[in-house]
C-alpha cells in the first residue's frame, strides 16, 4: 500500500528531474527495435540428461530499457524472449498460454510466438488466439494468448515487448524450478541516467558494459541455472529466490551529478515533508484533545503507548483505498474511522507528539519477500511502517490490526530497517534524518505453545479419557488470538473441533472452550483452548497389554528425517518454544515397564552455555500419577547450511518423541 | 516443532482473511430495532441473514421475440462485527444476457434510522476460472461501503436474457440464511411453461397462481431457508438444497407456435442447430493423420482405440468459452493443427477422425456429476456442461472423453459415471443412454509388503498395484512430475508405519501403458517401528491404515461425495524372527454394510504372519441418513487397526 503512494510521487516528478537541459535529443533507437529472433526456427540440441526433463528453459532473455521518446518523456520498455522445451502435458499447459499484465497503462508493442513440433514443423501464433481481458482474476487488464501446435518433445518460443510507465526501481526473478540453460538480462538507460544493481541468492551479477558509448548498459548472463527449490522447509520463502534488484542512482546531467537519488535519506525527507505539509493547527488541536481525554499522565511510557495504540486500532481501520487530501485531517480520520497508511502514520505521530513520547518511524521489508538490505538503497525495501520508541526500546506496527505493542509482524523484524526521526530546520519547518539499524529478534520465551494433558484410561472401553488444554502466547497466538472474537458461534465451534481433531482424529470434544481473546488479553495473556476428550487413537492393544501412545499427545511434529541436500539456509518466522505436561493415572494393578523411554535431551552444541535449540523430555512419578515433561525451544532465528545437520537432530527429536509408546502391563 | 495439519491450516487461513473491523467504539446498533434483535436471536450462529431475496421474472414479447426479464432484489442484514466477508459482491452476466438498472447501497444504522450510502464504483471483471484460458462470462464487482454490525446491504438489478432456452432456475438457499425468499414467473397466455421442484418439502413452500388480464403469475415463497455451508467432499449444492427449474414449453406469436424446451426432443433440436453447420466433411489433412495411425489395422474397434489415444495424446485441453463458441465445436482440421481444444473440440475431432476411418461416431452432450438432473426432469442446457463422442459397435456404447488424459479406451472419465448421455445421430435422431458406473473391482488399489524384523527395525519390499481411476490419477502425477520431485512424491505415496519411513528403491511396471495395471515395486526401511518390551516384541501389522478415522461429523449437512467406487487392499507378510514365536494374534474382523465393508484377517503359516485388510466402497454418495452407518463402519475398522501382534522369545 505504501508502494502505491511512493510510486505516484515518483512518477509525477520523474520527467522533470531526470531529463537534462543540455541532454542531446540525438540518440540511437531503443534496443527492442533491433532485437530479433532467429527466423529459421529449429529445435535446439539438448544433452541426453536434458532430454529426460519435463521442461527445459532454453532461453530466457529480458531487456529493460529507459528511453526518452520525446525531449521530456522518459519511457520504459521491457522485452521478453523465451524458449522452452516441453516434454510433459503439464509443461505444455504451463507454456502454451501467456499472460501479459496491462495494468498501469502498459502498452503492448509487439507479440510474436511459435511452436516447433518434434519433427521441426513450425506453427506461428494465430492472432485469433490473442484476447484482451478487462480484469483477469481481479489483477487488472491482461492480454493473453494461446500458442497453437505445441506438443511433447517440441518447443515453445515467444518474444514480446511492452511499454510501461516509468518505475525507477525494479526486480527480476528466476522463480521457475526448471533448468535454465541460458539466461540474459540487459538494462539500458540514457548515458546520463546511472542505474545500479545488486544480485542475490545466485542470480548472475549485472556487469557494466564498458564498450557501450551511446547508452549506459548493464548486463548479466547465466548458464545452467537450476531454479528455486520451492519445497524446502524452514527456508525464507520468496526471500530465498534468485533475484536481482536495480534502481536509479545518479543523474549525471543534473546540477548535482554526484547526488545519490532515491536513496533512503531522500525518502526520509520526503516522508517528513509530507507529514509536515499535511499537518495544520487544527490537527494538532484534535490530537491534544484526544490525548487529554485519555488521562495518561500517571502512566509509564509503555502503558501510554499501549493505551494509545489500542484506542487507535479499535477506532480506525487502515485501508489502501482510503487515501486522498480530504482523508488526511485527523478530524475526518476519527469521524470516518478509516484512513490509509500515511494517514495512520500522521495520526500516531501527532498523538505521540501530544503525549510527549519520543518516537521514530521505521521502514523495513517483509524478509519472506525480500530481506532488507542496508547497503543497497532501493525503494523496494521500504515496504512496511513501524514506530520505534527509544525510551522503552520497543515497537508498534501502525498498519497491522492483529499486531500490538511488542508484537509487530514477525517477518518484519530480525533484519535491518531504516530508522527516521524529525528535526526542525529553520522556522518551524520539519524534516527527517535517518539511519539503518538492526530490528532485533524476539525472545523465544515470549512466544510459547503449551500443552497440558491429563489422562485416565478406560481399558474396558479401550479408550483414553483426557482433559486437554493448549495455550498459545505471543507470536504462537498471532494468527488466532486477535481474530477469534470475530468468528461466528458456528465458526468458533468448527475451529475448536479442528484443533482437537488434529491431535485425536476420532475425538468428539465435550466442554470445549476458548479463553484469553479479549482486547486486553492480546499478547499479554495466552490464548487458551481446552476440552474433555475420549479417544481410541492413543491406546492400542497387544494381547493383555496396553500400548499408550503418549507421544501423540504433543500432536504431529515437523520432521526432517530424509537426509537430502540442503540448498538454502535455515530461517524461522520467529523464535519460539514449547512446554508440555502429559500426566496419567496408573490404572489399579498395572505398571509401566519403559518409562525411561521418555527421557530425551537433544541440543545443538556440546557446550550447554551455547545452546540455541533444544528438545528435552523427562518424567516424574508421584504416587500412582506419572507426569512427563517436554520442553523445546529455538532461540536463534537463522542457521547457515553448515548447521543443517544439528538443526535436523533437534527437529527430529520432537518427531521421535511423538512416537513414544509406553507399555502398560499387569503387575 | 509443532506441525499444523491441513485442516487446522484451512481454518486458520480462513480466519486470517477476516479483516477485523472496528468494534469497541461502534455502539451496538439500536437495541430498539425489533427486526434486528429478533433476527439476531433467531440466527445466533450466523454473521448475516437475508431479510429478503426475490427474483421476479417476466416473460414478454419484443418485436416477435420472447425476452426474459429477471428482476432481482436482495437485502442482507449484518448481525455481528464480522462484516468484511460480506462487503465484496458480484453481479454476473454473459454474452447471452445484459444487466439493467443495477443499484447497490448500504444502509448504515444512524440513531433510530439508517443513513444510505450508494455504491458508485462497479468494476467490470472477466470471470475466468482456474484451468480456463478464456471465458466471456463477466461480472460487475463492487464493494458495499461502511458495513457495520446492524447495517443492511441491498442489491437490485434486472437481467435481460436474450435466449429463452437459457431460462430458468432458482436456488432458494444462499450463502447466508434467508428469512423470506420469493421466486415468481409472469407469462402471457400464449406462453406455456412447466416447472419442477427439487429438495423441497411441500409444507415449506407457499405457491400461488394469479391471473391478471392476459398474463399469469406463479409465485413460490419460502421462509427461514438454511444457508449452504461449505463442507469437505460435498457434491455440488444442487444435490441437496431447495431449488426450482422453470422451463418454457412453447410460445405462440403472430400465429406461429415455437417450441422451446418442453421435452428432450426440443433440447436435442436446439443443440443440433449448433452442430448442424459444422463442416464435417473429412479434410485431406485429417484423412492423412487417420490413415497413418490406423495403417495396417483391420479391426474396427482397434482403429477407434488408436484414434482415441491419438487425440488424448496429441491435443491439449484448453477451455475456451466465447459466446456461441461455447456451444459450437471447432472443426477437426483446426483442432488437429493447433493441438489444443476444449471438450467439444475434442469430441468433434474424434467424431471426424472416426468418420475418416470409414466408421461412425456421434456428438454427445452430457452433464458431469456436478449436475444432479436427468434429461427427462430437466430437458435444458443447465443439464449439460460437457461434450464427448460416442462410438457404437455390436450394441455396445463406447463413451470417448479425450479430456481424461490417461483413461483407457472404454473407461469413461470418473466425472461422467452414471450420467445420462444425449447422443446426437443427425436431424431429429438421438438416444439417451446412461454411462455406466465403473464397478469396485475395476478400481483397485492394492499394496502388498513383505517385511522382516531386526529388533525394532523393519526392512521390507512392496508392490503397489493400481487399476482404473486409482491408476489414472497416479499415472498422470508420475508422468508430469519433475524428476527431482519424484522421490519425495513416492515417499508420500508409499509411506507407512510413521514418518521415519525411508524409501530405498523403486521401479515401475506398465507406466504409460493404458491397458494394464500400473505397478510400483519398492523397498523400504522403517526404524523403531516395532516395540520391544523385555522378551516381547509388539508389531502393529497394519502399517497402512486405510480410512483410519475417516469419520463424518454428526452435524454435517451435505452428502459426502466419493469420486469412484473402489477396492483398497493392503497385505503385509511378516517373517517371524528366529527364536521368536507368536504369543498373541488379534481376532479377525469382518464387516458388511450397505455402503461397503471390510475384512481384517490374520493367518500364521510357515513362520510367516499374513495380515490383510480388504476394504470396498459400494457407493458414490453417502447421504445424511447413512452417516451413522458410515461412522459405524469406520469406527469398527479404526478399532481393528489398534491391535498388535505379540512375538515372544522362545
Amino acid at each position: 500500500m505504501l508502494r502505491k503512494v511512493i510510486l505516484s510521487v515518483l512518477i509525477s516528478c520523474i520527467a522533470i528531474s531526470l531529463s537534462a537541459q543540455q541532454y542531446s535529443f540525438l540518440k540511437p533507437d531503443p534496443e527492442y527495435k533491433s532485437y530479433k529472433w532467429d527466423d529459421s526456427a529449429k529445435l535446439h540440441t539438448l544433452s541426453a540428461d536434458e532430454m529426460k526433463l519435463n521442461e527445459v528453459i532454453i532461453k530466457d532473455k529480458r531487456i529493460i530499457e529507459y528511453y526518452f521518446v520525446a525531449q521530456d518523456t522518459l519511457a520504459m520498455f521491457t522485452t521478453h524472449h523465451f524458449i522452452a522445451r516441453v516434454n510433459s502435458d503439464k509443461a505444455i499447459e504451463e507454456n502454451n498460454t501467456v499472460y501479459i499484465s496491462l495494468a498501469n497503462d502498459v502498452k503492448v508493442i509487439d507479440i510474436k510466438a511459435r511452436a516447433i513440433d518434434k519433427d521441426g514443423r513450425v506453427t506461428m501464433l494465430n492472432t485469433k488466439n490473442i484476447k484482451d481481458v478487462d480484469n483477469y482474476q481481479n489483477l487488472g487488464p491482461f492480454r493473453i494468448f494461446a500458442i497453437d501446435g505445441v506438443e511433447k518433445g517440441g518447443e515453445v518460443e515467444y518474444l514480446y515487448t511492452v511499454r510501461h510507465q516509468v518505475n525507477v526501481f525494479g526486480t527480476e526473478y528466476i522463480n521457475r524450478s526448471a533448468l535454465h540453460k541460458d539466461i540474459e538480462v540487459d538494462l539500458y538507460s540514457p548515458s546520463h541516467l546511472v542505474f545500479i544493481s545488486k544480485s542475490y541468492n545466485g542470480f548472475p551479477d549485472m556487469v557494466v558494459d564498458t564498450l557501450a558509448t551511446t547508452k549506459r548498459h548493464l548486463a548479466a548472463q547465466g548458464h545452467n541455472i537450476e531454479g528455486y527449490e520451492p519445497n524446502e522447509e524452514f527456508s525464507a520463502g520468496d526471500g530465498a529466490l534468485l533475484r536481482m534488484e536495480y534502481t536509479i542512482a545518479y543523474n549525471k546531467a543534473s546540477n548535482d551529478p554526484d547526488k545519490r537519488l532515491y536513496d533512503y535519506n531522500d525518502f526520509c525527507q520526503w516522508l517528513y515533508a509530507t507529514l509536515d505539509k499535511s499537518t495544520d493547527k487544527q490537527d494538532v488541536k484534535v490530537a491534544t484533545k484526544i490525548i487529554d481525554t485519555m488521562k495518561l499522565k500517571n502512566l509509564s511510557d509503555e502503558d501510554k503507548i499501549k493505551y494509545i495504540e489500542s484506542r487507535v486500532k479499535t477506532s480506525v481501520q487502515v485501508r489502501e483505498d482510503a487515501g486522498g487530501e480530504d482523508a488526511m485531517s485527523l478530524q475526518n480520520i476519527f469521524k470516518n474511522r478509516v484512513c490509509d497508511a500515511i494517514g495512520i502514520m500522521k495520526v500516531y505521530k501527532l498523538l505521540f507528539d501530544a503525549a510527549g513520547i519520543k518516537h521514530e518511524i521505521v521502514m523495513t521489508s517483509d524478509r519472506y519477500n525480500k530481506p532488507f538490505d542496508g547497503d543497497f538503497d532501493s525503494r523496494t525495501y521500504l515496504q512496511n511502517y513501524l514506530i520505534y520508541f527509544p525510551t522503552t526500546n520497543n515497537y508498534i506496527a501502525p498498519t497491522e490490526i492483529a499486531s500490538r505493542y511488542g508484537f509487530v509482524p514477525s517477518d518484519w523484524i530480525c533484519e535491518k530497517g531504516f530508522f527516521m526521526h524529525s528535526i526542525t530546520v529553520g522556522k518551524d519547518v520539519q524534516t527527517g534524518v535517518g539511519k539503518v539499524r538492526e530490528l532485533p529478534c524476539n525472545d523465544y520465551k515470549t512466544s510459547m505453545g503449551e500443552i497440558y494433558a491429563n489422562v485416565k484410561f478406560d481399558f474396558d472401553m479401550g479408550v483414553a479419557n483426557l482433559h486437554f488444554k493448549q495455550t498459545f502466547s505471543g507470536y504462537e497466538a498471532y494468527s488466532i488470538q486477535p481474530f477469534y472474537t470475530y468468528l461466528s458461534e458456528q465458526d468458533k465451534k468448527d475451529y475448536l473441533n479442528k484443533v482437537f481433531q488434529s491431535y485425536f482424529p476420532d475425538a468428539k470434544p465435550t466442554n470445549a472452550k476458548a479463553s484469553g481473546y479479549s482486547e486486553s488479553d492480546l499478547y499479554k495473556n495466552p490464548f487458551v483452548v481446552e476440552a474433555d476428550i475420549s479417544t481410541n487413537s492413543v491406546l492400542e492393544k497387544a494381547g493383555n497389554k496396553y500400548l499408550f501412545k503418549a507421544g501423540e499427545l504433543i500432536g504431529p511434529q515437523s520432521q526432517l528425517y530424509n537426509d537430502t541436500t540442503r540448498h538454502t539456509p535455515i530461517e524461522n518466522h520467529y523464535n519460539h518454544g514449547y512446554h508440555r505436561e502429559i500426566s496419567f493415572e496408573m490404572p489399579e494393578g498395572y505398571k509401566v515397564t519403559n518409562l525411561n523411554a521418555a527421557n530425551m535431551d537433544v541440543y545443538d552444541s556440546t557446550s550447554s552455555a551455547k545452546k540455541t535449540m533444544e528438545f528435552h523430555s523427562y518424567y516424574k512419578v508421584d504416587g500412582n500419577k506419572v507426569i512427563i515433561y517436554c520442553d523445546e525451544y529455538y532461540s536463534a532465528l537463522r542457521y547457515p547450511i553448515s548447521m543443517y545437520q544439528q538443526f535436523r537432530t533437534v527437529i527430529n527429536a520432537s518427531a521421535d518423541f511423538n512416537k513414544l509408546v509406553l507399555f502398560l502391563e499387569k503387575k | 516443532m509443532r506441525l499444523l495439519n491441513n485442516n487446522t491450516h484451512t481454518v486458520l487461513k480462513k480466519i486470517l482473511f477476516v479483516i477485523v473491523l472496528v468494534h469497541s467504539v461502534v455502539p451496538v446498533y439500536a437495541q430498539k430495532d425489533n427486526v434486528y434483535s429478533n433476527l439476531r436471536k433467531k440466527y445466533a450462529d450466523d454473521n448475516a441473514v437475508f431479510v429478503s431475496r426475490k427474483d421476479n421474472v417476466e416473460l414478454k414479447f419484443e418485436k416477435g421475440q420472447l425476452m426474459v426479464y429477471s428482476s432481482n432484489y436482495e437485502e442482507l442484514l449484518l448481525l455481528t462485527d464480522k462484516t468484511s466477508g460480506y462487503s465484496e459482491r458480484n453481479v454476473y452476466w454473459s454474452s447471452f444476457s445484459e444487466i439493467q438498472d443495477l443499484d447497490a447501497r448500504s444502509l448504515i444504522p444512524d440513531g433510530n434510522s439508517y443513513k444510505t450510502i450508494k455504491v458508485k464504483d462497479f468494476s467490470k471483471t472477466n470471470e475466468i476460472s482456474e484451468g480456463t484460458f478464456y471465458d466471456d462470462a463477466r461480472s460487475y464487482k463492487f464493494i458495499f461501503p461502511g458495513l457495520v454490525n446492524g447495517a443492511r446491504s441491498i442489491i437490485s438489478y434486472t437481467e435481460k436474457l436474450k435466449d429463452p432456452h437459457l431460462f430458468g432456475s432458482f436456488d432458494f438457499a444462499s450463502f447466508a440464511p434467508t428469512e423470506d425468499v420469493e421466486y415468481s414467473v409472469t407469462f402471457p397466455s400464449t406462453v406455456k411453461i412447466h416447472y419442477k421442484l427439487f429438495h423441497i418439502n411441500d409444507s415449506a413452500l407457499h405457491f400461488t397462481s394469479k391471473v391478471s388480464g392476459k398474463t399469469t403469475t406463479y409465485t413460490w415463497k419460502m421462509n427461514r431457508v438454511k444457508k449452504i455451508k461449505e463442507e469437505e467432499n460435498m457434491p455440488n449444492f444442487s444435490y441437496f438444497t431447495p431449488s426450482i427449474v422453470v422451463l418454457i414449453d412453447q410460445y405462440t406469436e403472430d400465429n406461429k407456435t415455437v417450441k422451446v424446451l418442453a421435452d428432450t426432443n426440443d433440447l436435442y433440436n436446439w443443440y443440433y442447430s449448433f452442430v448442424r453447420n459444422v463442416d464435417t466433411s473429412v479434410s485431406p489433412e485429417v484423412k492423412q493423420v487417420v490413415d497413418s495411425i490406423t495403417n495396417g489395422i483391420t479391426d474396427n474397434l482397434d482403429k477407434v482405440r488408436k484414434i482415441f489415444y491419438w487425440v488424448q495424446n496429441q491435443v491439449t485441453y484448453i477451455a475456451y468459452e466465447d459466446s456461441l463458441g461455447g456451444f459450437i465445436p471447432r472443426e477437426a482440421s483446426l483442432v488437429c493443427s493447433r493441438r489444443f481444444g476444449d471438450c467439444k473440440d475434442m469430441a468433434s475431432t474424434l467424431m471426424e477422425m472416426i468418420k475418416a476411418a470409414g466408421l461412425n461416431a456421434y456428438q454427445t452432450w452430457i452433464g458431469t456429476r456436478d449436475i444432479p438432473y436427468t434429461f427427462e426432469d430437466v430437458p435444458a442446457p443447465i443439464s449439460t456442461n460437457h461434450m464427448i463422442c460416442t462410438y457404437i459397435q455390436n450394441g455396445k456404447y463406447y463413451f470417448l472423453d479425450a479430456t481424461g488424459k490417461d483413461s483407457p479406451f472404454d473407461f469413461p472419465t470418473s466425472m461422467i459415471q452414471g450420467k445420462q448421455a444425449l447422443i446426437g445421430m443427425g436431424k431429429d435422431k438421438y438416444q439417451i443412454i446412461r454411462v455406466p458406473v465403473m464397478d469396485t473391482d475395476k478400481n483397485i488399489y492394492y499394496d502388498s509388503i513383505h517385511i522382516q524384523l531386526n529388533k525394532t527395525h523393519i526392512q521390507g519390499v512392496g508392490i503397489l498395484k493400481t487399476r482404473g481411476y486409482n491408476k489414472i490419477i497416479l499415472e498422470w502425477r508420475l508422468q508430469n512430475m519433475d524428476k527431482k520431485d519424484e522421490h519425495q512424491y513416492l515417499v508420500g505415496l508409499l509411506q507407512k508405519g510413521n514418518n521415519k519411513f525411508s524409501l530405498d528403491s523403486s521401479s515401475y511396471e506398465n507406466l504409460n501403458d493404458r491397458d494394464h495395471d500400473l505397478g510400483i515395486h519398492y523397498s523400504f526401511g522403517l526404524p523403531d517401528y516395532a516395540q520391544q518390551n523385555g522378551n516381547e516384541i509388539y508389531v502393529n501389522t497394519h502399517l497402512e491404515k486405510i480410512h483410519m478415522n475417516d469419520l463424518l461429523d454428526a452435524d454435517r449437512i451435505a452428502p459426502y461425495n466419493i469420486e469412484f467406487k473402489t477396492i483398497d487392499k493392503s497385505i503385509s507378510t511378516l517373517d517371524i524372527p528366529a527364536g521368536y514365536k507368536v504369543s498373541y494374534l488379534p481376532d479377525n474382523v469382518n464387516y458388511n454394510g450397505p455402503l461397503g465393508g471390510f475384512k481384517v484377517n490374520y493367518i500364521v503359516k510357515d513362520n510367516v504372519i499374513t495380515s490383510s485388510t480388504y476394504f470396498h466402497l459400494n457407493t458414490l454418495m453417502v447421504w445424511p441418513k447413512d452417516f451413522d452407518e458410515w461412522n459405524k463402519m469406520i469406527r469398527a475398522l479404526s478399532h481393528a487397526y489398534t491391535e498388535s501382534v505379540t512375538l515372544a522369545k522362545q
